[in-house]
C-alpha cells in the first residue's frame, strides 16, 4: 500500500504499470483466498479425498464452482478433473433426477449456459425434487410464461 | 422469411392477468421463505441457488444480496461442520456475485462496495454500474 501511494505522490510509474501491480496483488489475494476452503477435502498430498467419490451432490457443487477459477488456480483445475472423471462414471447408476442433473452438467455447466434457455430445464429437474417446495415451483412456472408472452408481444410490436 | 402465425395467436388478457396477480402472491410467500429466520444459513444458500437457476432471481434481488452478503461476512468463520456440497456452493456463489478478492489481508483494494467484480450474463446492468464507478 505504502508503495502505491509513493507511486501516486511522486508519478513515478505510469498508470499502466499501477494497474499490473493491482492485478497481481489481486491475483495473489485470490490464491491465497482460495487454497485454504478446500484444504480440508484433500488428503496430504494435495489429492481430493477419495471418500468424497459416493457424495454425488458435493461433486456436482464442486464441478460447478470449479469453473469460477482463475489462471493458475490448480485447486481448481484439480477439482474440476477430479469431479468429471468420478461424475461420468457415476452417471451410468444414477436414478433421476440426480442422473439428469450430472448428465446435463457434464454437457452444460451451470456458468456456460444461457439462464434463460436453461431455464426449462432446471424447471423440470426441480418438479422431480423430493425437496421441492410448491410455491417456488409454480413461481417459476408462470414468471416462465409471463415473460414469454410478454417477448411475444414485443416481436409482434417490431415485426408489423 | 419466418413466419409469425404464432405471434397472431390471440392469448386472453383476462388470464394473463390472473396470471401477474398469482405471480404476486407466490412471490411473497417465496420472499417470506428466503427471509425466513428458522432457515439454516446453508439451506438459506441452497434456496437462493435454485431460485437463481430457475430464473426468477430477480424478483428478490435484495433478500439475494442480504444472503449473499450474509455468507461473505461468515465466509472467514471456521465451519467445520460443512460438506462439501455447502462449502463448494457457497465458493461459487461468491465469486458468482463478485466477493472472489475479498481476502482479510487485501481488504484495502475494495474501497467502495461497488467495485466487485461480476461475470457476463449474469448482472449486465451491474456490471455497467462497477465500470461506472472506476
Amino acid at each position: 500500500m505504502k508503495l502505491i501511494d509513493d507511486v501516486e505522490k511522486n508519478k513515478l510509474i505510469d498508470f499502466d504499470l499501477l494497474c499490473v501491480l493491482i492485478i497481481l496483488f489481486l491475483t495473489l489475494c485470490v490464491l491465497v483466498c482460495e487454497t485454504d476452503i478446500f484444504n480440508e477435502f484433500k488428503d496430504g498430498k494435495g489429492n481430493f479425498k477419495d471418500n468424497l467419490i459416493d457424495d454425488v451432490e458435493g461433486l456436482l457443487s464442486l464441478y460447478e464452482a470449479s469453473f469460477l477459477g482463475g489462471h493458475g488456480e490448480d485447486t481448481l483445475d484439480k477439482a474440476l478433473s477430479f469431479c468429471k472423471t468420478h461424475l461420468e462414471s457415476a452417471v451410468a447408476h444414477l436414478v433421476s433426477p440426480l442422473a439428469d442433473k450430472v448428465s446435463h452438467a457434464l454437457k452444460r455447466p451451470l456458468l456456460k449456459g444461457v439462464p434463460k434457455h436453461e431455464q426449462w430445464h432446471h424447471i423440470l429437474i426441480y418438479q422431480q425434487d423430493e425437496a421441492c417446495t410448491g410455491a417456488v415451483l409454480k413461481l417459476a412456472k408462470l414468471d416462465f410464461n409471463v415473460v414469454q408472452k410478454c417477448y411475444q408481444d414485443e416481436l409482434r410490436i417490431i415485426s408489423r | 422469411m419466418h413466419s409469425n402465425k404464432y405471434l397472431l395467436i390471440s392469448f386472453p388478457q383476462m388470464l394473463f392477468s390472473a396470471w401477474i396477480k398469482e405471480v404476486e402472491v407466490l412471490k411473497e410467500e417465496v420472499r417470506t421463505m428466503l427471509t425466513s429466520a428458522t432457515l439454516k444459513p446453508s439451506e438459506k444458500l441452497k434456496l437462493m441457488d435454485i431460485v437463481l437457476r430457475l430464473g426468477i432471481g430477480y424478483h428478490f434481488e435484495g433478500e439475494i444480496n442480504d444472503i449473499i452478503e450474509h455468507a461473505y461476512n461468515t465466509y472467514h468463520g471456521n465451519n467445520f461442520d460443512d460438506d462439501l456440497f455447502t462449502v463448494a456452493l457457497r465458493f461459487r456463489l461468491l465469486r458468482q456475485y463478485g466477493y472472489n478478492v475479498s481476502s482479510g489481508k487485501l481488504s484495502f483494494f475494495l474501497i467502495r462496495r461497488k467495485q466487485k467484480f461480476y461475470y457476463e450474463g449474469q448482472h449486465t446492468r451491474k456490471l455497467i454500474e462497477t465500470n461506472k464507478s472506476y
